[in-house]
Parts: C-alpha cells; structure tokens; sequence
C-alpha cells in the first residue's frame, strides 16, 4: 500500500489539497469503522459505506443505478477501517471527528464500545466542534452495537457535560444513534438495517427518524419478530435544536453546534418504549 | 426448486452475469495492483492514521483478519469442553422429525399482488401524484421511491376504505392545505409488487396525548388492512400476532434532566401465519399520530394471498436411513450458519430451540424454513445473547439473507495499511 501510495503521490502531487479537520469544515465525508472480531460487523458498516452517497467516481467502481441520491450536496467516503479505541478517543480527531457521520459497529454495552479487543469508554470520548481534542467535524455517530445507547437514570450524565471542557460525547455533536437494548442480527436484519440507513439518508429523511425506520424495517426481517421480544430497541440521542436535521445539512453545520452552557444545549431522545 | 439443489434465482443471475463483465474488466487491474499491495499487517500492527479510499478499493477481501469457530464435523451432540457450539438433544429430535415428514411449497393467488398494489395505489395517491413525484430507482434492494413534498394532502385514518374502483367509501377525502412547514412523502414499491411502504415525515409539535388503546390500535389495524383488501386471512393463512410498538420522545433540559416523555407515534404490526407457523418475511404496519390519528406510516411486505390448491410436494417422507442422512445434512448447515452468523460468539454456543416456519418468495410462493435459537456469550461480554438463525432446508440461505436485495460481493475487508 506504501507503494500504491508514492505512486500516487507523484501521479498526483502537482493537484494535491490537502483538507483539513475542523468543524462544519463545508467538505461532506463520511466513515466506516469497524471492529475486528466479527464478520457481521463488517458487514454493518460495509454495506452503509458502500451503499451511501456512491459517488461513482472511483478507480474500480460501477454505478448502475439511474438516480443516486435526493440528497442535494456530495458526500464522500473518508474512512472505511477497522479500528480500536483510538479512532473513538485519544486520536479521534484524526478520525470519527474528522468526517461528518461516523458508522461504527462492535460489541457495546453502557455507554462502551468493544473495539478490536479493547473497552473503549465513550464517557471520556469529546466529538464536534468544541471537542478537547480539538475543532471536530462530527455531527452525528451510528452504533451499531447493543446498548451504547442505554435509557437508565441519568443516562444524559454521561453524553452530556457538566462543565465547559468536560470530556463527554457532545461537544458539539448534534445526534449519537444505536440500540438502547441489545441487538441481534436475526437473518440478516442487521445489514438490512444499515442498508436501509443509507437509502433513508439518501432520500433526505432526518437523521433520527432515519435510525429509527430503518431499524424497524431490519427488526420486520428477523426472525426475532417470532421469537424474542425486548431485543433490537433503537435510541436517537440528539439535541433538541438539531432535531429536525438532514444528511444535507449536515455537511455546513446544520441547524448549528452547541455546547454546554447554550440554551440549545438540552438532549431530547427518539426511542422505541 | 430442487432438494438440497438450490437453483440460482434470476436475479441472482443477472448480478452474476454483471459480476462476470466487471470480474474480467478488473482482472487486468488487480493484476497491476497485485505487485503494488502488501499483505495484510494484524490488526496489532496497524497504523493509527487515517485510511484513504484509494487503500479501499484495492483491498483483498481474503486479507479480511476476523477469526473464526470451526464447527464440529458430524460429530455427536453433547457438550463440548473445547467450546465448540452444542445442538441440544431435543432439537435434534425436532429435526430427524422434520426430516421424516413430507415437505411442500405453497403457491400465491395469481393477480393478487396486482390487487393490492393498487389499493396501495389508492391510499398514495391522496398524497403523492406517481407522475410528477421525483423517482429514485435504488441500487441495493429493487424498488424505486417517489417522492413529494406535501403542500396539500387528504390526511388518511383507520376507518379509511377503498372500494374496488379505487374510490374512498367515506366524506373527507379532498385535499386540504395543511399547517406548518409542507413535509416529504415518499412511496416505495418493490419491483415486484411483493413489497410497499407509504410514509409522511409528518410528526406533532409536542405531547398529543397517549393515542389508542392498545385494543383499539390493534382491532383498528387489523380491520385496516383487511377490509381494504390488502391482508386476506383465510381458516389457514391467518394473522398470527398483532403488536403495538411505541415512539417516544424523552425531553431533556438544561440540567440533563427528563422533562417530559410523550408519544409521537403508535405503529402496529401485524405478523402471520400459515398452518401454525410463522411466515418470516410477512408483515403489515401501520402507524398513527396520536391526537389527530392522522396515518402516516402503511407498509406491506410479502403478504401476498396463499393458494392452498397450488400446494406442491418437495420432499417425500423418507424412510429412517434418509431421514438420518437429512438430519446429518441439516445439523451441519445449521452449525456453518451459526458460525457464519456469530463469527467467535459461536464458541461455546448452544442451540436451544428449533420451530417450523414459511418464507415467501416471489416465485416459489411459501417455502419451508428452519428457526434456531441459540444463546452465546460473545468476548467481551458476560450476558448470554440469543441469536436467531433461519436455515432454508431445501435450497440456499443466500435467498433468505438478502431478502430481495441486489447481492453485493463480499465485503471487502476494512483497509487499515497506510
């Protein structure tokens, strides 16, 4: 890949922009991060990056359908990796808070992602435009994982600061979606799910009731519908003045960031009781 | 549709055909790439920057690092101390049962998609005119969307009904300018018919009450779908489950507290049945503003009229050697498809519980499926999760798996060389 890499740098160094990674930076980007222990979660987030905004345009890439998209603005893949915590927390700057959608999939639990191998503590993550890692991009993160997203008392203690400079989740961040409960990818509900995300985004849906339809349309397709009750419980997270937000706002900021301390600051949440 | 000889479906055939001309189209280009890319380092060597897409396009998806169970090979089922997953004796039992008995297929009402495509029709078409919404042919799974945006509409409710020439039986329908901002509607029809979901992105300002009953939205729902036409129950082919699921809005403030929790929509399912077991794929919703009852949710999916004389024998009984045969067969592709599914969780498994079911198909009408439950425990985690699977016993799981969508090849696996 070095390889592939100098060559391309001489081939295109002459055009070379370098972007950078700062927020409502006006570039829409996307990306996928994946953690390594399961077939399925690459299949999460495969099939929303590659089903998301194709663009067409790259080096073996084929588009056969007429129309991609109803979004009014281009977005492009950033990232498509496995990754661990770093990618989330301490360098996050350089990845989920460097795109504006980040689709993450891995083991989770309360308000903790496993990736690769590793807890990742999203109490101590800081993502958006007043993050402590810096000026982030991110506006909204997907987990596609069970429980990140857990409704118990005192939930919006951990996603929210308290102070200025704490390190929580929103800082800045306008929506976090996922499963409040655990999911299960019942015969391929799971895939259906963030295929479905991406056709919801694609025709100009908002973000959260995107999540939560095309959770729904995943949940229609397993089997779980015959067995199991209580499982595959999706949650949107948001700020209530970002609540009506689409893909195509996203890429200039939207309805705006906000931060501990702004009236605006105050977390609504979309759930299935 | 040939036992244990899965037939590829036709649009199977057509991806396959497209796959092949961008097989040999690519074949030159990998080979360029080939020198230009390096193994896969481990997950431990990975670099912590960023990914190009560049590095995306060119990844080998046989570099793809997951690890995984191997199942055990014809083995007999008890508990393993190695880990290896576990079918349970009386799933077994269920499963030489199953393999003894007959097996059929169920054929569909011809020209009933038809029908209920147009009563579907009906209800879009007092919001969305077909011919002048924006259309989008999707890529992923075969349906095209229309879209509208609302300046008007004739709000639809339960008690609606659309006679056969598509005219509503009760006062009210005229369209009427509507308060607030004009909302999108979008109407998506798969290419066959099997497959309609209706929905306006229109929602309450605030807390409307707490809607129906759930007796009512479950009556109301149930009488929706089939004194329109669009679910016919008969003595065999009947719905089998009517649920009411909630979305909420919790309210926060300023001090990270709950203000308020209120109902924004009621949506209520329907599932089904045929002869007592489940049909997987086969569902009806709907879903409504509590206050006004405003409907702005109607999906349909693989619900198409079963036709009993159509019934067709696919598998004879089999005496007790073919039966065992089938049963060894049918273990090993419930474990494979554990694995597939669960990766390592599949270490350790056990498999709890084996139901009969139905999947609809476009072409083979209901077909026989296999429903699991397993329990892992999946690393990283102590709670036992419970997975489902489904095994298609006499034909591919591919089918059941993509549920109509245009297969992609693998995934390739996430590039993290730099």
């Amino acid at each position: 890949m070095k390889r592939l890499s100098v060559l391309f740098s001489i081939l295109l160094a002459p055009f070379a922009v370098v972007p950078l990674a700062q927020a409502d930076d006006g570039i829409g980007e996307y990306g996928g991060y994946v953690s390594d222990e399961e077939d399925r979660f690459v299949d999460y987030v495969f099939d929303f990056v590659d089903e998301f905004a194709k663009d067409c345009t790259g080096l073996f890439d084929v588009c056969s359908d007429y129309v991609d998209s109803w979004i009014n603005t281009s977005y492009t893949r950033k990232h498509y990796t496995f990754s661990g915590c770093s990618h989330l927390l301490n360098n996050s700057i350089n990845w989920v808070d460097s795109v504006d959608l980040a689709y993450v999939a891995g083991h989770g639990r309360k308000s903790n992602i496993n990736m690769s191998g590793t807890d990742c503590n999203l109490e101590n993550a800081s993502w958006g435009r007043f993050s402590t890692k810096g000026n982030g991009d991110l506006e909204s993160i997907v987990f596609h994982s069970c429980k990140v997203l857990e409704m118990d008392a005192g939930y919006r203690s951990r996603w929210m600061r308290s102070s200025a400079n704490q390190a929580r989740p929103f800082s800045g961040l306008h929506h976090a979606m996922g499963f409040r409960t655990n999911h299960v990818n019942g015969a391929g509900a799971g895939a259906w799910t963030s295929d479905e995300l991406a056709e919801n985004l694609e025709e100009g849906q908002k973000m959260r009731t995107a999540w939560y339809d095309a959770v729904e349309d995943g949940y229609w397709l397993s089997p779980f519908a015959v067995f199991i009750d209580g499982d595959n419980k999706q949650a949107v997270f948001y700020l209530e003045a970002n609540g009506n937000e689409t893909m195509s706002q996203l890429y200039n900021g939207g309805a705006g960031d906000f931060n501990y301390g702004h009236a605006n600051y105050k977390l609504d949440t979309y759930y299935r009781k | 549709m040939s036992n244990l000889n899965p037939q590829l479906h036709p649009r199977h055939a057509r991806s396959h055909r497209k796959i092949g001309l961008l097989v040999l189209l690519t074949m030159g280009a990998l080979f360029t790439a080939a020198w230009l890319v390096p193994p896969s380092k481990s997950p431990a060597a990975r670099s912590s920057e960023p990914t190009t897409e560049s590095a995306v396009a060119l990844a080998s998806p046989s570099s793809r690092p997951v690890a995984r169970a191997a199942a055990p090979a014809g083995a007999p089922v008890v508990s393993d101390a190695k880990g290896a997953p576990v079918i349970e004796e009386h799933v077994m039992s269920a499963l030489h049962d199953f393999a003894q008995r007959p097996a059929k297929r169920v054929g569909l009402l011809q020209g009933a998609v038809e029908q209920t495509k147009q009563v579907m029709r009906s209800f879009v078409g007092r919001a969305i005119d077909l011919d002048k919404a924006d259309k989008r042919v999707s890529k992923r799974f075969t349906r095209t969307s229309y879209r509208q945006k609302l300046e008007n509409d004739a709000p639809i409710h339960l008690a609606d009904r659309v006679g056969k020439d598509g005219i509503f039986t009760r006062d009210g329908d005229a369209k009427v300018a509507r308060d607030g901002e004009p909302v999108d509607a979008v109407y998506r029809e798969s290419d066959d018919g099997s497959v309609m979901k209706f929905q306006k992105a229109r929602e309450n300002d605030g807390p409307a009450g707490e809607g129906l009953s759930e007796a009512d939205a479950k009556e109301s729902a149930e009488k929706f779908f089939v004194e329109n036409g669009m679910v016919t129950p008969t003595d065999v082919d009947t719905i089998s489950k009517t649920e009411l699921r909630e979305r909420r809005i919790d309210v926060g403030n300023e001090a990270m507290e709950s203000d308020d929790d209120y109902l924004a929509q009621q949506d209520t399912l329907l599932r089904r049945s045929y002869e007592g077991k489940p049909v997987i794929n086969s569902v009806a919703s709907v879903g409504t503003l509590p206050g006004s009852g405003e409907v702005v949710l109607v999906k349909l999916a693989n619900w198409t009229p079963s036709d009993p004389s159509g019934a067709e024998t696919i598998k004879p009984a089999y005496d007790a050697q073919q039966a065992q045969q089938l049963t060894d067969e049918l273990r090993k592709r419930v474990l494979d498809t554990l694995v597939e599914q669960t990766g390592t969780a599949a270490e350790g498994a056990v498999i709890k519980s084996m139901d009969e079911g139905w999947y609809q198909t476009p072409d083979d009408g209901l077909i026989p499926v296999l429903l699991f439950q397993a329990e892992t425990r999946p690393p990283g985690n102590d709670e036992v999760q419970n997975v489902a699977l489904i095994v298609n016993p006499f034909g591919s799981n591919d089918e059941i798996w993509q549920q109509g969508r245009v297969p992609h090849d693998e995934a390739p696996a996430p590039s993290d060389d730099e």
